[in-house]
Formats: structure tokens, C-alpha cells, sequence
């Protein structure tokens, strides 16, 4: 994506959340000392964000007045992340992830983490044998085992018993 | 002299030093291992702090933290990959001297360096801290704000990148502070209906999910994987120990860097990454064998090393004397203080001279004790470089969940740390920063704080220029934010006036 559009959609978002959040603060019945330091946060970021929606668009309309009609590579600059490999695997780590942890409360640490280990293994690269896929159970039962047992950290149960009940 | 030895007293207790080993050991192997800075170590022993005790927790993290800037340096001299980005110079000397089969002598050069900039910093901690503080005692609710708005517009400006960006990282980590009560009024806002943040977002979950989990979907991508390279090179640490003539080269090095890089480190912004680059560029222009350096001379190592812990103990400085941490290792330093009811500033001094001490001890012991353990964990702990990716990303994403959820025993704690790491890579991919926005959230409250106190006491925001510190501190920072866009301006409006004076063909 062009980066000055880029910028114009990032810019149009601040500008979205900062403004729904002013408004939000302005309904509340607040007294003012409660009010006055989110609402100079919000302008500071109205201002900022406006002004760099008016430097990406004025980008925009400058470029594309400039620019070859047959090419439009003036307007694009390399993404930073372009020089990564693996694209696609953060995108599938996020996913994956994201499901690890609605399953939490309903499958507790532990056996969401036997799960997610070995899963998120192979999505980024792990190759598929046996071995690998118990060394992520493995690791995944030595984490528990250091931080639910040991530290005593309480972590969501879900299906599982409590550690007090095996040891 | 009794509150020191009460302190140290503290700091040699069994349990105490065991703490300290483990935080060595720990910032060891997260400092050698590249895509995972020693920030995430730290971040993801926070919610291990909660079962110990406000020492403990200290004397963990700062174990963590001084094993962490100098072993990535391992990586830089035997893989040519830097373990940290402040370990990124020591590669350009670092790796030249591995394939002239001196892999030992620059591991030796980075130990001994790295403990005597270590050290060095942690003195000026002791002494200048304590004054620091004391003068800012006199401090009131617009000194307060003004220093927080400096130390903030300073992170800001000298974090690189985009201007308008960082900014808006900052003023998007204070609006996050300030979602739920507030602290001066007990009064609720921003909560947009939704009762589970009536209280607010507790930081912990921001913090693991912007630093620690944004770095592991960033290191998912990026498919950074040093354990096919590994080859297990034997390493005679005898060898390591440099002769009467590489001492003699070393030296100089270390007189120059260890004061221009703790200086660095005091200032808010890049800290041990901006010393280390620093520190090199000025060896490379000033020291007398100036013109081997790229080529694997050994004071090469030496000066972005001495200059890392240097810096790395001056970013303490800001944090312990004003209560602002100058860095991202300073903040969550915070932040575990903030857990155990500690305000670090110059209250601080005061009130718990004992913890202030136990931080100082605990800054010197462990400098000194990387001579001990550094060449242990060249050799032997760099091994760990053999588990692959695939097997430590996933473990160090289930770690982050352990963090996240043992802030407040709550699932929807762990939904913001996933929030705040996609947010998270987002901001790294974009160039904007995650340091400020963290520094934002951490700092939100305080900033608050003066500043309705401030308006309150003086009924005006004239009223923070009364005072002749505020008033110095608030136009260092107007200057600081008006600065770059004054030189961008300069350097447009030169530019159109050259292209007017060419003359057209």
C-alpha cells in the first residue's frame, strides 16, 4: 500500500478514536479536574493527527498530479516489513493464538498450552514427526509445571484438576 | 553506614543471592538469544516478582537486566548476530577476530569491558542519584510535570523515526493511563460502557503484550533462527585473557567511553543502543590504532561493551533520583517497584533508604560478578542457541499469558495483552514506537497527577512557568519538540531555494 495512504488511513483512525473518546468524556457528567488531562491528551492528538492527515493527503494529491499516469511507483514506498521471510506465519501465529486463549478458560493452562505448543511448533516450521510434536507437549507440561506448581502462579483450571489433587 | 550494611546484609541473604544468580543466568541466555532483547526477559519475569518479596524482585531484575546488555555480545562476536541491537558495533570487530581464530580474546575483551563500564556506571548511580534527588526535593506538582513532560518529549525526540509519530505514541500510551478512575477524583471515564474497565487497564498486561509479545510475532516473521548456524565452536577462555599490549589499547577505550556513555544513559532516549553506536564512532575517529578497526582489533570490542553497561547503569539514574525512568528496562523496573507499593524519587531516599541501597549494592555486585560468570555462560550457556524457534517462540507466548493472567487472576487481562501485541507489531512495523507508548502508560498517572495538582494550586497553566525550575525544564522541552520541525522546515525551505537558483537547461 502507499505509505501516504497508509498514513492517511492511520491518521483517519486516531482521528475516529480520539474524537468518539472526547465525545465520550464531554456526555459523562465529570468534574473537571477528573476531565481535564484526558481532554488535553485528546486535542494533542486531534491536532497531531490532523495535521499529518493533511501532510499524507497533500502527499497524495501531489504525487498523483506528478506521477507517470502509466506507473504509480512514486507513490509507493517499500513496506518496512517487506524484508521478512515469513509473512505469513506471524499472521497465522495471531490466529492461532487468539484461539489459545478463548480456550483457556475452558481447557485451563495447561492442556490449552499441550495444544498451542506443538500447533504453533509447525506453523512456524517445525517439522511434523512425533518427536517434535512431544517436545512441545513436554515443554509445554515443564512450563506448567515450573509456574502452576512451583510459583504457584494460578492460572485458569478448565478441564483439568487442581495441582493440589495430583501432588 | 548502618542502613548499608542492613543492605547488604540484605543483598547476601541466601535466598537473595540465589535471586541474583538466576537473574545473571537468565538475562544471560535472553540477552544471547537474538529477536528476544533482555526488555522481554525482564517483562516476562515481572509476574514471578509478585511472590517475592520488593528486594527480591530488585535484585532479580537487575541480575537480569546486567547479564543482559553484554551477553548478546557473544552472538555479535561468534555468529556475526547481535543478541541485542546495543550489541549490534561489536560485531564489526567482534566477528572479524572469531575468523582469525580469536574468538576467546574478544569474549575476554567484552567481559572485562562490559564490568568495568558496569561498574563505573553504577558508581555515578550512587553519587549522583543521591544529589539528584536531594535537590529535587524542593520539587512541586509543576516540577513534577514539567520534568515528565521533558523526560517524555526526550524519549520522544531522540527515539528516532517519524516525529509526529512517537508523539502520538506517547499521547496514545497517556490516554490508555487514563482509562478507567481517575486518582485525583475517584470518578470513572472512558470505560464506553464496558464494566471490565471500570479500573482501569492494569499495566502489566499492556506491558508484556506491547514489548514482549509484539517481539515474538515479529520474530515469527522474520524467521530468525541462529540454531542451524550453530556449530559449537570449543572456546579456551584462557586464551580470553588479554595481554599487557591489548590492555594498554583497552584502556584508553574504557577512560573515554565510560563517562560519554553513562552521561547517555542518564539522558531519556535510546540509552545502551545510542552509547554503544556513540562510543564506537568515537573510537573509530580517535584511538590511536584507529585504522584496524574493522578488521578485528580488539578495542573495537571493547568500547561499544564498556559503553553498553555504562549506559545501561545511567538509565537507573533519572529513575531512582526523579521517579522517570530514562529507558524501556527503567520502566518496567518501575512498574515492578509501583507492584510492591515502591515509588522510586527522591522520596524514595527517605523513606526506604534501605531499597535504595539494596539497588546500589545489588548495581556493583552484580557488574563485578560478570567477570565470574561471563565466560561460564560464553561457554557453556550459548549452547541453548542449539533450541530452535519453532520450539521457544511458542514457549515464550505461553509465558506472556502466564504474566498477563497473574496480574489480576483475570482471562480478559490476557485478551489486553493480546490487544496490546498486535497493537503492538503493528507500531514496530510502522514506525512508530512501542518504548514510548509503554513510557506513556507508566508515566500517565504521574504526569496526571502534577498536572491537576498543578492547575488546582495555581488555577492557570501560566501558573507552571512561576517557578524558575518548571519554567527551564517546560521550554527544554518546547525546544525539544519545536527543534526538528524548525530544522525540517530549514532544510525544505533551503531545498526550494536551491531549486530556484539553479539555472534551467
Amino acid at each position: 500500500m502507499p505509505s501516504a495512504l497508509r498514513l492517511a488511513i492511520e491518521m483517519t483512525c486516531v482521528l475516529v478514536v480520539a474524537g468518539l473518546s472526547l465525545r465520550e468524556l464531554l456526555k459523562q457528567p465529570l468534574i473537571e479536574s477528573t476531565r481535564i488531562w484526558p481532554q488535553v491528551v485528546l486535542s494533542l492528538m486531534i491536532v497531531i493527527a490532523g495535521l499529518q492527515l493533511l501532510s499524507a493527503l497533500w502527499r497524495i494529491v501531489r504525487q498523483a498530479s506528478r506521477s507517470d499516469p502509466n506507473s504509480n511507483g512514486s507513490l509507493a514506498a517499500p513496506p518496512l516489513e517487506g524484508e521478512w521471510p515469513y509473512p505469513h506465519r506471524r499472521y497465522a501465529l495471531m490466529a492461532l493464538f487468539a484461539i489459545y486463549v478463548a480456550a483457556l478458560p475452558y481447557l485451563g493452562y495447561a492442556l490449552a498450552s499441550a495444544l498451542f505448543l506443538p500447533a504453533a511448533g509447525v506453523i512456524l516450521g517445525m517439522p511434523r514427526t512425533a518427536g517434535n510434536l512431544l517436545l512441545g507437549v513436554a515443554m509445554a507440561a515443564a512450563i506448567w509445571l515450573l509456574f502452576v506448581v512451583v510459583f504457584e502462579v494460578p492460572m485458569p483450571q478448565g478441564l483439568m484438576p487442581r495441582p493440589g489433587r495430583w501432588f | 553506614m548502618e542502613v548499608t550494611l542492613d543492605a547488604l546484609f540484605v543483598v547476601l541473604q541466601p535466598l537473595n543471592v540465589l535471586l541474583l544468580v538466576a537473574g545473571l543466568l537468565l538475562g544471560g541466555i535472553f540477552g544471547i538469544l537474538p529477536g528476544v532483547s533482555v526488555l522481554t526477559a525482564v517483562v516476562l519475569v515481572l509476574p514471578l516478582t509478585y511472590s517475592l518479596t520488593g528486594e527480591g524482585s530488585i535484585i532479580l531484575l537487575m541480575g537480569i537486566y546486567v547479564a543482559g546488555i553484554f551477553s548478546g555480545a557473544f552472538t555479535s562476536i561468534l555468529f556475526n548476530i547481535p543478541g541485542d541491537p546495543q550489541n549490534t558495533p561489536t560485531t564489526i570487530d567482534g566477528y572479524p577476530m572469531t575468523r582469525k581464530g580469536e574468538a576467546a580474546k574478544a569474549i575476554g575483551a567484552t567481559v572485562i569491558s562490559s564490568a568495568i563500564g558496569g561498574l563505573f556506571g553504577a558508581l555515578v548511580l550512587i553519587l549522583v542519584s543521591r544529589e539528584l534527588a536531594r535537590v529535587s526535593l524542593i520539587f512541586g506538582p509543576a516540577e513534577y510535570f514539567s520534568l515528565t513532560i521533558l523526560g517524555l518529549t526526550m524519549v520522544t525526540v531522540l527515539g528516532g523515526g517519524s516525529y509526529a509519530k512517537m508523539l502520538l505514541s506517547v499521547l496514545a500510551g497517556l490516554l490508555l493511563a487514563t482509562v478507567g478512575v481517575a486518582e485525583v477524583s475517584g470518578e470513572s471515564r472512558l470505560k464506553f460502557g464496558f464494566a471490565a474497565v471500570n479500573a482501569g487497564f492494569h499495566f502489566v498486561p499492556i506491558v508484556i503484550g506491547a514489548l514482549a509479545m509484539s517481539e515474538v510475532f515479529e520474530a515469527a516473521a522474520t524467521g530468525l533462527d541462529i540454531s542451524r548456524q550453530y556449530a559449537g565452536q570449543p572456546l579456551r577462555m584462557r586464551e580470553g585473557i588479554p595481554s599487557r599490549r591489548e590492555l594498554a589499547d583497552m584502556i584508553p577505550t574504557w577512560l573515554r567511553c565510560a563517562p560519554i556513555a553513562t552521561i547517555i544513559g542518564v539522558l531519556p532516549g535510546h540509552g545502551a543502543t545510542f552509547a554503544a553506536f556513540a562510543c564506537y564512532g568515537i573510537e573509530r575517529t580517535f584511538h590511536r590504532r584507529r585504522a584496524y578497526f574493522g578488521t578485528g582489533e580488539i578495542a573495537g570490542v571493547a568500547a561499544p561493551e564498556v559503553a553498553g553497561n555504562a549506559a545501561g547503569m545511567g538509565t537507573l539514574v533519572p529513575l531512582l533520583a526523579l521517579g522517570i525512568p530514562g529507558g524501556g528496562v527503567a520502566a518496567v523496573m518501575l512498574g515492578a517497584m509501583q507492584i510492591h507499593g515502591l515509588q522510586p524519587g527522591p522520596l524514595m531516599f527517605t523513606n526506604q533508604p534501605r531499597m535504595v541501597m539494596v539497588i546500589f549494592i545489588t548495581a556493583l555486585i552484580a557488574n563485578a560478578m560478570i567477570l565470574a560468570i561471563g565466560p561460564w555462560l560464553a561457554r557453556y550457556i550459548v549452547r541453548l542457541l542449539r533450541i530452535p524457534a519453532y520450539l521457544m517462540l511458542p514457549a515464550i507466548a505461553t509465558l506472556c499469558v502466564v504474566g498477563a493472567y497473574a496480574a489480576n487472576n483475570d482471562i480478559f487481562d490476557v485478551w489486553v495483552m493480546l490487544a496490546s501485541g498486535l497493537v503492538g507489531t503493528y507500531l514496530r512495523t510502522q514506525g512508530y514506537s512501542v518504548i514510548s507508548l509503554v513510557l506513556g502508560v507508566l508515566l500517565g498517572p504521574i504526569a496526571e497527577g502534577a498536572f491537576v495538582q498543578g492547575m488546582i494550586l495555581f488555577g492557570s497553566p501560566l501558573g507552571f512557568f512561576n517557578g524558575w525550575i518548571s519554567s527551564v525544564l517546560l521550554v527544554l522541552s518546547a525546544i525539544f519538540v519545536i527543534a526538528p520541525l524548525a530544522a525540517a522546515l530549514l532544510r525544505r525551505l533551503r531545498g526550494a531555494s536551491q531549486t530556484l537558483a539553479e539555472p534551467r537547461s
